[in-house]
């Protein structure tokens, strides 16, 4: 399962900062995310500069990241690959997403370019 | 030790959190209702500490549903599993509803108090520039550090406290004041309207602190910021009841600020009253819209409301739909309240419809209590069937209550809004446009 989620958000970074629509959107935004698995215990952290995944290694905790995307591995996979919405997943209570309004309101839009 | 100190940093300003919403001074508005009704100081008295006692029972029902669901999108996801999705969608909005009424009293009573601090221009155009600046702080995406925020909200609250505990220990009645006799169906009507001091406590369950925050800390918080609020009120009450005469009371719509006027003759008391009176407006305001922008906008995401309220700004990063949707909205009800000169129907709808939401919320939270393991759930509240039946039998009593002792049209506009939307989303639900 980590593998998969790796591969995952591997191809998830190389969409975020191929795409000229994303990448217009957050050329100013610079942060960390954490991708956590609840299920399995294990996550990745994301480091964001400008607008870029600079940087992509496993979390040594749930403690990481200014803004944090928790759910079962499954639906984290489910997510990254575009097939759920991540305001549906939000209101729903599936995921739990903890951080700044500003920083949880581009992750979703960011999100949302990119299977649009 | 740095640790615990911050620690317990964070748990204080999630208190501040809890008090910051319902710290508005629209409530002056709602005290000028109960002052009305209550007819003796001790009435008013156990009527407000009857309402603090029971949203306390009602925010332990908050807590241990937001331990079980950290960071959702709070009411409708507590609700859901035990009442299905579409009532629970349908309360939610109408929830929203009753915050954006209660937005607009606030620039009701903003636009009054900044008319008689600055003057010069009609009350209406000042409630419109407050909201404007607030909008357009939220649009361009300023965030106020949440320190800053609790300092604010504990000098509100404070500076509410001293000036009533002056006036009422230190300030002599012109008429004498006694404690009166007891009339329990007043006590329990004011009680009924005081459920509106409390009006969006629930805020700190959505902000997106830390999981561990979830799991402890807003749960032990709310009751704490809860009693805080009460305590503030009751106090304010009392100062008010005991030295604006009640015809006064019945004209004007800044009691706070004639209070003022009463208890230091002749000083800059009521100026600073008001200063402390735009401070709340302003803290409510940004909480209340920003709170609620976000819902809004994670709603036109998934579809639930049109699409276009989830867009967001490209330079600004914020959900400028969503905030532009609802500045339009607290507008038309500001230009309503300002028009009619009637702000009691909005305060009695937004207090009669917050008590029937903390008592579907108590019901959601004695049906978790009662089908989940124990181990599920981190904040198990000890006794939780008794306490939330009691918060669902005095909530829903303090609602028919309020709704049958008030004119036709507030019950109508709670139970016809609730009835459109749990019919329209019912549809589109059973049609498979929403899922």
């Amino acid at each position: 399962m980590e593998g998969e989620l790796r591969t995952v958000l591997e191809e998830f970074n190389r969409r975020v900062n191929e795409n000229d629509r994303v990448q217009k959107l957050i050329k100013k935004w610079s942060t960390s995310v954490l991708m956590w698995s609840k299920d399995q215990g294990f996550g990745f952290v994301l480091n964001v500069t400008t607008g870029k995944i600079v940087e992509m290694r496993k979390a040594e905790s749930e403690n990481e990241g200014n803004v944090k995307v928790v759910s079962s591995t499954e639906t984290l996979l489910s997510m990254l690959r575009g097939r759920e919405n991540i305001s549906h997943l939000y209101l729903d209570g599936v995921v739990e997403t903890y951080g700044s309004e500003k920083d949880q309101i581009v992750l979703d839009a960011v999100a949302r370019l990119l299977w649009s | 030790m740095v640790l615990t100190l911050e620690r317990r940093l964070k748990f204080t300003r999630l208190i501040a959190i809890t008090m910051g919403t319902p710290l508005a001074s629209s409530v002056f508005l709602s005290i000028i209702i109960m002052v009305l009704l209550v007819g003796s100081l001790a009435n008013l008295i156990i009527a407000v500490i009857i309402s603090t006692a029971v949203v306390i029972l009602g925010s332990l029902a908050y807590g241990e549903l937001v331990s079980i669901y950290p960071s959702a999108a709070g009411n409708r996801i507590f609700l859901k599993k035990p009442m299905g999705n579409t009532l629970a969608l349908s309360l939610s909005i109408m929830w929203v509803i009753a915050i954006l009424g209660a937005a607009g009293t606030e620039a009701y009573m903003a636009g009054n108090v900044l008319n008689y601090l600055v003057g010069a221009l009609p009350p209406l155009f000042w409630a419109i520039l407050i909201l404007t600046i607030v909008v357009a702080i939220n649009i361009l995406g300023v965030e106020i550090s949440g320190n800053f925020q609790m300092i604010i909200t504990f000098f509100v609250a404070i500076s509410l406290i001293l000036v009533s505990i002056y006036s009422i220990f230190f300030v002599k009645n012109t008429t004498p004041v006694v404690l009166g006799q007891l009339n329990w169906l007043s006590i329990f009507s004011a009680s009924a309207v005081s459920i509106y001091f409390f009006i969006g406590f629930g805020r700190v369950t959505t902000l997106g602190e830390e999981a561990i925050d979830y799991k402890k800390g807003i749960p032990r918080a709310m009751p704490l910021g809860v009693a805080f609020i009460g305590i503030v009120f009751i106090l304010a009450s009392i100062a008010i009841f005991e030295k604006v005469p009640l015809d006064v009371l019945k004209v004007t719509v800044i009691p706070q600020i004639i209070l003022g006027k009463y208890i230091l003759v002749g000083t800059q008391l009521p100026v600073l009253i008001g200063i402390v009176s735009v401070i709340m407006s302003f803290s409510a305001f940004n909480a209340g819209i920003l709170g609620t922008s976000r819902l809004v906008y994670a709603l036109g995401r998934e579809g639930t409301f049109p699409r276009f309220l989830g867009k967001i700004h490209s330079r600004f990063l914020t959900p400028y739909v969503s905030l532009l949707f609802l500045y339009g909205i607290v507008l038309v009800i500001t230009v309503a309240i300002f028009v009619t000169r009637n702000y009691s129907v909005i305060v009695i709808v937004a207090a009669g419809f917050d008590a029937f939401m903390y008592g579907f919320v108590g019901y959601a939270a004695l049906w978790h209590h009662r089908k989940m393991k124990k181990a599920d759930v981190p904040f198990h509240v000890k006794g939780g069937t008794v306490i939330f039946l009691i918060a669902i039998g005095v909530f829903f009593l303090f609602g028919i209550l309020l709704f049958a002792t008030s004119p036709i049209e507030d019950a109508i506009i709670v139970i016809l809004g609730t009835l459109i939307l749990t019919v329209l989303y019912g549809a589109l639900y059973k049609s498979g446009r929403l899922r």
